[in-house]
């Protein structure tokens, strides 16, 4: 167990106190600049929650695909890996529905780390 | 005397030999923020006779001293704002070109000044009036079509060129190129490259297109478009690029409901374009071209952040937009969803 608090909770309190103390003392022109950091520093904090996880998620979920589909042959079970097999059209039709399936889990796990608030299901 | 004095005094004696004025007072010269691969100033003048006597605003456009690979020199830009102006495009009137180095220490281009806003996130959300809404997004339509009615061949733009007539696979097999020098996986974005080469349709024409068309690169001012900006990635290309790069979800600027753009709705743009262009618009080949728009996008975007990540320009901004990629990447998935199927090839 690390420290507390942690890193998570150390860059949320660094982003409330710049977004809530800092922002309101600096110029209008530096506002973008502000915003930017304090979103950067979410990002960041989200990551250390539940970045790891969600990683190992990920490549589980790629595994399950390559298992399922029947296809792995012998392409690695990496994202590598996988957009090669797709670039290289070795993944078959009957596939490409689970594909497809695939790849929104993984760019909804991401948007959940990168941008949790843009609309999505 | 000053660097901005010495430049504002030679732009000044060069409006004067360009327009035959006897004198040419200058009034206010400022630097504009922003744009790494261009300089652009605020340049206001008295002339006394010539061809343009009285107050002139304008902005002088050059290439900056630190020079990216620019898509365009300001002579090419000239020379398709020009033809743009000619068409009978809002755009900022150009006014002279000088490739004369010489002058002040790189090629340049001066315009007239446009009033108005450009900045998307403002015109979306407060900028532009509800009741002005559907005017304006008419007047986007009439704008293109009018711009699409330039045709090659077309000596003046020489420069640009002319491809394959197959422009859809052409823009996949360029993305595809451009994907293999990120040192990152992309798994969405190689199944979205092959949706849309299995998609892909026959080019309905080739014509001059902008090639970044969207809110944010026009003008507007009272729900009117005043001049529209950003000529630098103008191509032969098909029409539908032009209107499925407005269309994309990735520039709506949040308001998603409104699919022109954040600004307005589609049947006012499609049925405007028709009018003024006398080609009707088919919804689904917007619907393909928007997906190619945010796959472009996101390409863009990658190379955005390999800057940064390379070290070649640290920057926070550049940094955060790679990490736009699952927004993309999730809209385009849902696109492609709702346009119907997955991957399997059309029969």
């Amino acid at each position: 167990m690390s420290d507390q608090p942690d890193g998570r909770a150390l860059l949320e309190v660094a982003r409330r106190t710049l977004l809530d103390k800092v922002l309101p003392a600096l110029p209008p022109d530096k506002t973008y600049d502000v915003l930017m950091i304090a979103s950067a520093m979410a990002i960041a904090a989200r990551e250390l929650a539940s970045g790891a996880a969600r990683r190992d998620a990920g490549k589980e979920a790629v595994a399950a695909f390559w298992r399922e589909s029947g296809c792995a042959g012998d392409a690695p079970g990496d994202e590598a890996g996988l957009a090669a097999a797709i670039r290289g059209r070795r993944i078959p039709e009957s596939a490409q529905a689970a594909l497809h399936g695939l790849l929104l889990t993984l760019a909804r796990s991401r948007l959940m780390l990168a941008n949790p608030k843009y609309p999505h299901d | 005397m000053g660097t901005e004095c010495r430049l504002s005094e030679a732009l000044g004696d060069f409006i004067a030999q360009r327009s035959g004025a006897e004198a040419v007072h200058v009034l206010a010269f400022e630097r504009m923020s922003g744009g790494a691969i261009q300089s652009n100033y605020l340049f206001t003048v008295d002339c006394r006779g010539g061809e343009r006597p009285g107050r002139l605003e304008l902005v002088v456009r050059s290439d900056a001293p630190s020079k990216v690979d620019a898509s365009m020199t300001r002579a090419q830009e000239f020379a398709v704002l020009r033809l743009a102006y000619e068409a009978g495009v809002t755009v900022p009137e150009p006014l002279w070109l000088c490739e004369d180095t010489a002058v002040i220490g790189a090629a340049f281009y001066i315009m007239k000044r446009v009033p108005g806003t450009a900045a998307g996130r403002f015109l979306v959300r407060e900028g532009v009036a509800p009741e002005h809404a559907g005017a304006l997004t008419r007047q986007l339509g009439q704008e293109l079509a009018r711009l699409h009615t330039v045709r090659p061949p077309e000596p003046r733009l020489g420069f640009l060129p002319l491809g394959q007539s197959d422009r859809a696979k052409e823009r996949v097999a360029e993305y595809r190129a451009a994907l293999d020098s990120i040192p990152q996986p992309r798994p969405v974005l190689e199944y979205v490259l092959n949706w849309l080469e299995d998609h892909a349709p026959a080019s309905s024409d080739i014509v001059l297109c902008h090639g970044d068309y969207r809110t944010g690169n026009y003008m507007v001012r009272d729900g009117r478009v005043t001049g529209i900006l950003d000529w630098e990635f103008a191509s032969w290309s098909d029409p539908y690029e032009d209107l499925g790069w407005l269309c994309a979800r990735s520039w709506r600027f949040g308001a998603f409901d409104k699919e022109v753009g954040g600004i307005g709705h589609k049947p006012d743009l499609f049925d405007a374009y028709a009018q003024a262009s006398g080609r009707r618009v088919e919804p689904g080949l917007v619907l393909y071209w928007e997906v190619m728009a945010m796959l472009r996008w996101s390409v863009i975007a990658l190379q955005q952040a390999q800057r940064h990540l390379s070290g070649e320009e640290s920057s926070l901004e550049l940094a955060l937009t790679g990490r736009m990629l699952p927004e993309m990447e999730y809209d385009m998935l849902r696109q492609i969803e709702s346009i119907g199927g997955t991957n399997e090839r059309p029969a």
